[in-house]
C-alpha cells in the first residue's frame, strides 16, 4: 500500500480535531498550577515561605510548563504536516480548504506558544521569588 | 534578583534548545546489516 493513499479529506479533517484537542487538553494542567501559583501570590505567601516551598514551586512551574511545550508544538508540527496533505486532495470542501490554508497561523502559534511559556514562567519566577 | 534571571535563562535555553532539537533531530544511525564491514571493528 502506498503510504498516505488511503487517507480522504474526513480522515484528514477528523486528525486536525483531534490535534486541536490535544493542544487544549495540553493547557490544562500549567493553568491549573498557575491558579494555584497566582492564588498563593496574590495573598502574598511567598514573602514569607522558605527557599525549598519557592524552589519548589518553581521547579514544578517549570516542568509543567515545558511538558505542555513540548505536547503542544509537536500537534503542531503534525498539524502542519496533516495541512500540507489536505492541500493535496484534489476536490475538497470550503472547511478543507480553509484549513489548509492556516498553514501560517500554525506557524505563528508555535512561535507564539514558545514565546508566552517563557514570559509567563519569567513572569512566575518573578511572583515567587519578589524583589 | 541574580538568581531569578538566571533561573528564567535556563528555563529559555532549556525550552529553545528542546524546540530546536525537535526541529533538526540527529540523523539516524545506519541499520547494521553485517555488508559492508558493519562487524567489523
Amino acid at each position: 500500500m502506498k503510504v498516505g493513499s488511503s487517507m480522504n479529506e474526513l480522515d484528514l479533517l477528523k486528525l486536525w480535531n483531534q490535534k486541536r484537542t490535544q493542544i487544549i487538553q495540553a493547557q490544562v494542567a500549567p493553568a491549573l498550577v498557575l491558579i494555584g501559583v497566582m492564588v498563593l501570590a496574590a495573598l502574598g505567601i511567598f514573602t514569607t515561605a522558605n527557599s525549598a516551598a519557592k524552589f519548589l514551586t518553581l521547579g514544578v512551574a517549570a516542568v509543567t510548563g515545558i511538558l505542555a511545550m513540548i505536547t503542544q508544538y509537536a500537534a503542531i508540527r503534525e498539524a502542519e504536516a496533516l495541512v500540507a496533505d489536505l492541500k493535496k486532495l484534489k476536490s475538497s470542501s470550503a472547511l478543507a480548504g480553509k484549513i489548509a490554508d492556516s498553514r501560517g497561523l500554525l506557524s505563528l502559534t508555535a512561535i507564539g506558544i514558545v514565546g508566552m511559556g517563557i514570559a509567563i514562567f519569567a513572569l512566575v519566577t518573578w511572583a515567587v521569588l519578589g524583589k | 534578583m541574580k538568581i531569578a534571571v538566571a533561573i528564567i535563562a535556563i528555563y529559555a535555553i532549556a525550552a529553545l534548545f528542546l524546540v530546536i532539537s525537535y526541529e533538526r533531530p540527529g540523523k539516524a544511525r545506519r541499520k547494521l546489516t553485517g555488508r559492508g564491514g558493519d562487524f567489523e571493528s
